[in-house]
């Protein structure tokens, strides 16, 4: 029984937030010119099945509210300066996780003049999950990761 | 009451705890290229949709390279390849923290 909890990701999950956070993960959702695949593996995130809810993850309206954004997309141009404001808006110790190849690297849309071919290309990036699109547990895996990023930048710091 | 208390506690939790299930066999997840095998007809180049697949010159041999961060995992490259040296695995956690090692991967 113990050695199944220990490979179990989704219970890490739940203590690591404890620890780092102390409190609940909130994350807000940035829409940067995806083609809603990524965005219905991350709302099937909140299905169920995977009910990210239960480890005290919750996505919020509002980028002031978040620890974490997690952007999909390669960044159209339209939605450069959005994404700009939306990570000025997140309050500090952001972490960002780009979700998806067009996050990533630009996937299939590549890098042109009208797609900035990946979120690093505007803002610093944490974590990056590729996957056209990941799965839900491969979007879980990437928040654990950035979990861990934020604990060594915490530590840094103070 | 006191016979549903008694069941349950007879009964024990039957709920268990389930780790992240690796995705189903038929899954395009990551892929894998032999070096070996591959015969150097870049044809995978020419049919990748995203241009994840390119050459790359490791130890002084040329070798095919695919980058995961452009990848869309469709499978053609794999489908094409005449000495079946390009596999689609079903390895679906991919998520990193540096882009170059999602990039030789």
């Amino acid at each position: 029984m113990k050695s199944e909890q220990t490979t179990d990701i989704e219970l890490a999950l739940c203590t690591r937030i404890k620890q780092v956070l102390g409190s609940s993960l909130h994350i807000r959702h940035v829409d940067a010119g995806s083609c809603n695949g990524c965005d219905f593996e991350m709302m099937a995130l909140c299905n169920p099945v995977y009910d990210i809810q239960r480890f005290g993850i919750d996505f919020v309206a509002s980028p002031r509210h978040a620890d974490m954004l997690l952007v999909t997309g390669g960044v159209t141009r339209h939605l450069e300066m959005a994404l700009e404001k939306t990570y000025a808006a997140a309050a500090a110790p952001k972490m960002v996780v780009a979700v998806g190849s067009c996050a990533c690297g630009g996937g299939v849309c590549g890098q042109t003049y009208a797609n900035a071919g990946g979120v690093d290309k505007i803002v610093p990036v944490d974590v990056f999950v590729p996957g056209c699109p990941p799965r839900p547990s491969a979007i879980l895996e990437g928040i654990l990761l950035a979990l861990d990023k934020l604990d060594g930048s915490r530590s840094a710091v103070r | 009451m006191f016979e549903i208390l008694r069941k349950i506690w007879r009964t024990g939790t039957v709920t268990r705890r389930q780790p992240l299930p690796p995705a189903a066999a038929k899954y395009r997840g990551k892929i894998v290229i032999d070096p070996e095998r591959c015969n150097g007809c870049l044809e995978c180049i020419g049919i990748c949709p995203s241009g994840a697949l390119r050459t790359n010159c490791i130890q002084g041999k040329e070798q095919l390279v695919i980058s995961h961060e452009k990848c869309i995992f469709c499978g053609s490259c794999a489908d094409n390849c005449a000495e079946q040296a390009i596999k689609l695995t079903n390895q679906c956690y991919l998520a990193t923290r540096n882009k170059q090692e999602a990039q030789e991967r």
